[in-house]
């Protein structure tokens, strides 16, 4: 193998493809990336066995050929160096790279132990457009659980329904659903995809619209971007029966400046982060007070005007309810409008949160139970 | 074969395999595989095996095909096929015996649908198991309770529960049908007293209805008869009741009842019956102690929104044996906090303590003599040296005493009272009380004294 290529295109290659190698692997494999070189196609590879990333650029190729690296070393070595091109030759399971001031020998090794990666994203692909679908994936994300143990919900539900995309994410405390318009004319199913591969493709910077494609004999789906393709397994299992648990009648519907509220909840976060993060919100008919208190560093309340929706019945008696201040804060980081609705119904169900600019999006907030 | 047996062999297998690849290996890829069938076709087998991912599959599949086939085949001693599946492992038992989310824990059955199923199977909406209070002297009939309201119609049936007046029988008979009742409003489930079912008979025999008579009573999932006593001596009762027994237990419904004495005790019952009562559990409730009417205090106290202070709770609950009469005399002091608009403080509880109350504190219908006389026996003292002028400790706090069982038991007016007590002012009989009444609320030996003292003049 001998090429020539340009640093910049190198570097962004390698460094997204070494999102997906694992360094404390213990196959030597798993923390390599496969370079190929074929035809004018320099193509880079790597998997941790439930998900893997394979990317092209092109460069000059004088020679093709084949050879694995350690991805840890070689993404070090190429971000590391001065733009401009380099030229990069193997020799006997030795990786020569030279640029005008800069010569490296990384030891390779055979290609013959790589896993087999998805070559293509199938042909009965689905369409999404990217714009949407990466904002619309990037609201629901953070809903995702980061605990293993409930391994259905530390994915993203995708059901395909009707023409419509409805992506779903729950940590059991938190729910977030946001439904997308599509042109799919697909069979109606639904998957749930791991969170990891999902934050990749929220990060890849292409403009070209995403194709998808699931394997269900194979638990597997594969993502095209460009030239880029990623392939991740399925999360088995069912998730919970979502559309139940939201409350279907409220007491009270309350719209709220998004700032001012932003503003109360980073205040109200000094104390309660003593406190197991708790703050109490307080509404009435005419405002909400957000209270904290903690017993090592004090206490403070915070209150905001409120607008009560229009043709809505006002709030017979004041409501407490209680909730942890970073699923608030996380919440009005995806709100877009500058005014939040908020809908109660009682201090222990789910409060609703809707974003009146994007009408598809919901998101929900179980009360932490008062004790008494 | 079982998959638990699956499991074994494949742990076997894997163990044989560990010793054939390097470490690294094995956990990367073997290690993440189960197996999740054998098919025996004629005298070869064809084992399907599960892999986490894809890529597992792929390696397991291209590179340790021979060497897993080989293990398996002397594992069984058959020649072994292999096919690889892409399939998480089965065994993740922590994942599925989780209790739910908070979000996804939320009630599913609307709140009107249970009153109305509470109606209709006339239970109180009161008596849950929420708002019973669990101490020594009930703890027994609880926890049988609570089994029962788990397994219906399994564990004891029937349960039979006896004891005084106000001591919670009922409340444990409908928090446990209150409970079968929350977890399916269409449960059949009727509660009522031996009275309503001796009334239904005689209605029956007397409107010529007594087939629809037997339908509400025998097709159900639950039966609850309070105060069982009242239906001895009464021939037809007992033997509709026996044979409603039977069919509701031999349907696997569970028959719950409450009584004021044992069966064995219950006069005129017939043998039959007694018989088949002892064949369930039979626990007794017995009145409450300190603790537990502390515990009945606040929750009596919550219902009408009162809020009261520890020492508060104490000194009612030390002055009060009854849970009905807790109820009753918060009651009185809802009220008096509402209608009369006083504060709420120890020294109106204490003023609604001493005061006898029309009906609720008077229990005791003795001589004021006889009072007299079993306080010194209790405290083996001369009547002499009680009613004397000492003012020693060991004389005078029986001497408070007896002042305030005098007063707030027997219902004397102060002047009475100390008129008695060797003729003492009144004042000095105002203070005694309202010491007795404090000490009642902290003081274990005053409260035992008291129990004690209670007792020989009640006999």
């Amino acid at each position: 193998m001998k090429l020539t290529v340009l640093q910049e295109n190198l570097k962004t290659a390698i460094n997204l493809t070494s999102h997906f190698i694992t360094n404390k692997a213990q196959l030597p494999i798993l923390s390599s990336i496969l370079i190929q070189a074929n035809k004018s196609k320099l193509t880079l590879s790597a998997t941790n066995l439930e998900n893997s990333i394979t990317t092209s650029i092109a460069v000059k190729i004088e020679k093709e050929g084949e050879i694995t690296v350690n991805g840890k070393v070689f993404n070090e070595v190429i971000s590391n160096l001065s733009s401009g091109t380099i030229d990069i030759e193997v020799v006997k399971e030795q990786i020569k790279i030279t640029s005008p001031n800069f010569k490296s020998n990384i030891l390779g090794s055979n290609t013959s132990d790589f896993p087999k990666l998805p070559k293509s994203v199938g042909r009965n692909s689905i369409v999404l457009e990217k714009e949407e679908f990466v904002k619309s994936l990037s609201k629901v994300l953070f809903s995702v659980s980061l605990d293993e143990t409930r391994p259905v919900y530390t994915g993203v539900w995708f059901i395909f329904n009707d023409k419509n995309l409805t992506l779903v994410a729950t940590d059991g405390s938190r729910l977030t659903e946001i439904i997308l318009k599509t042109k799919i004319t697909s069979d109606d199913f639904s998957l749930i995809i791991p969170k990891s591969i999902l934050n990749e493709i929220v990060r890849i910077e292409e403009d070209d619209n995403i194709e998808m494609s699931y394997d269900k004999e194979n638990n597997q789906v594969v993502f095209k971007i460009g030239d880029i393709l990623l392939s991740s397994r399925i999360i088995e299992g069912s998730f919970p029966d979502y559309k139940k648990i939201i409350p279907k009648s409220s007491v009270s519907i309350i719209n709220i400046d998004k700032l001012e509220l932003e503003k109360a909840v980073k205040l109200s976060s000094v104390f309660a982060r003593d406190a197991g993060n708790i703050v109490k919100l307080i509404i009435n008919n005419e405002k909400l007070v957000i209270k904290a208190e903690s017993s090592t560093s004090g206490s403070q309340e915070t209150e905001i005007e409120i607008r009560v929706g229009e043709g809505e019945k006002s709030i017979e008696q004041e409501i407490e309810i209680m909730f942890n201040f970073k699923f608030l804060e996380e919440m009005l980081k995806v709100i877009e409008n500058d005014e939040i609705c908020i809908k109660i119904t009682g201090a222990n169900t789910a409060a609703i949160f809707l974003d009146s600019k994007s009408p598809n999006f919901l998101h929900l907030i179980m009360p932490i139970k008062s004790q008494n | 074969m079982e998959s638990k047996d699956y499991d074994k062999l494949w742990k076997d297998t894997l163990e044989i395999l560990r010793i054939s690849v390097s470490d690294a290996t094995f956990k990367t890829y073997l290690y993440h595989t189960h197996l999740i069938d054998i098919k025996e076709i004629g005298d070869r087998v064809i084992a399907q095996i599960g892999c986490e991912s894809f890529f597992i599959k792929q390696q397991v599949e291209q590179r340790y095909f021979g060497l897993i086939q080989d293990t398996l085949n002397k594992e069984l001693e058959k020649q072994a096929d292999l096919t690889f599946v892409v399939k998480s492992s089965h065994q993740s038992p922590s994942t599925n015996h989780q209790s739910p989310s908070p979000l996804f824990d939320q009630p599913k059955i609307n709140q009107e649908e249970i009153n109305d199923a509470l109606k209709k199977a006339n239970l109180r909406f009161m008596f849950t198991f929420d708002k019973f209070a669990v101490s020594g002297s009930n703890q027994m009939a609880h926890a049988a309770a609570e089994a029962i309201a788990q397994n219906p119609g399994t564990t004891y049936n029937p349960l039979f529960i006896y004891g005084g007046v106000g001591v919670g029988k009922s409340h444990l008979m409908h928090a446990v049908g209150h409970s079968m009742i929350l977890k399916n409003t269409n449960s059949k489930i009727l509660a009522c007293t031996a009275e309503d079912f001796t009334n239904d008979i005689v209605d029956g025999i007397r409107n010529k209805t007594t087939a629809e008579v037997r339908k509400k009573y025998r097709k159900l999932d639950a039966l609850l008869i309070d105060d069982i006593q009242f239906i001895a001596g009464k021939d037809t009762a007992q033997e509709e009741f026996f044979h409603t027994f039977n069919a509701v237990t031999s349907a696997g419904g569970q028959v719950i009842l409450t009584s004021d004495k044992p069966p064995t005790e219950i006069f005129k019952l017939e043998d039959r019956l007694k018989t088949r009562f002892q064949a369930g559990l039979i626990v007794d409730v017995a009145p409450p102690d300190f603790e537990l009417r502390s515990a009945i205090v606040l929750i009596k106290a919550e219902e009408r929104g009162i809020t009261l202070g520890n020492e508060q709770v104490a000194l009612i609950a030390g002055n009060i044996t009854s849970a009905r009469v807790i109820q009753g005399f918060l009651v009185r002091l809802f009220t008096e906090v509402n209608f009369k608009h006083v504060d709420l403080t120890t020294d109106l509880i204490q003023s609604l303590l001493g005061k006898p109350d029309e009906a609720s504190n008077i229990k005791i219908k003795v001589n004021p003599e006889d009072v007299i006389t079993s306080v010194a026996k209790y405290y083996s003292l001369g009547k002499k040296q009680l009613l004397g002028e000492s003012r020693q400790r060991p004389i005078a706090r029986p001497r408070q005493i007896l002042m305030y069982i005098l007063k707030t038991q027997v219902g004397l007016p102060h002047q009475e009272v100390g008129r008695l007590i060797g003729g003492r002012d009144h004042t000095t009989v105002m203070h005694a009380v309202k010491k007795v009444t404090q000490l009642l609320s902290t003081d274990v030996d005053t409260q035992e004294d008291m129990k004690g003292i209670r007792k020989t003049l009640t006999g």
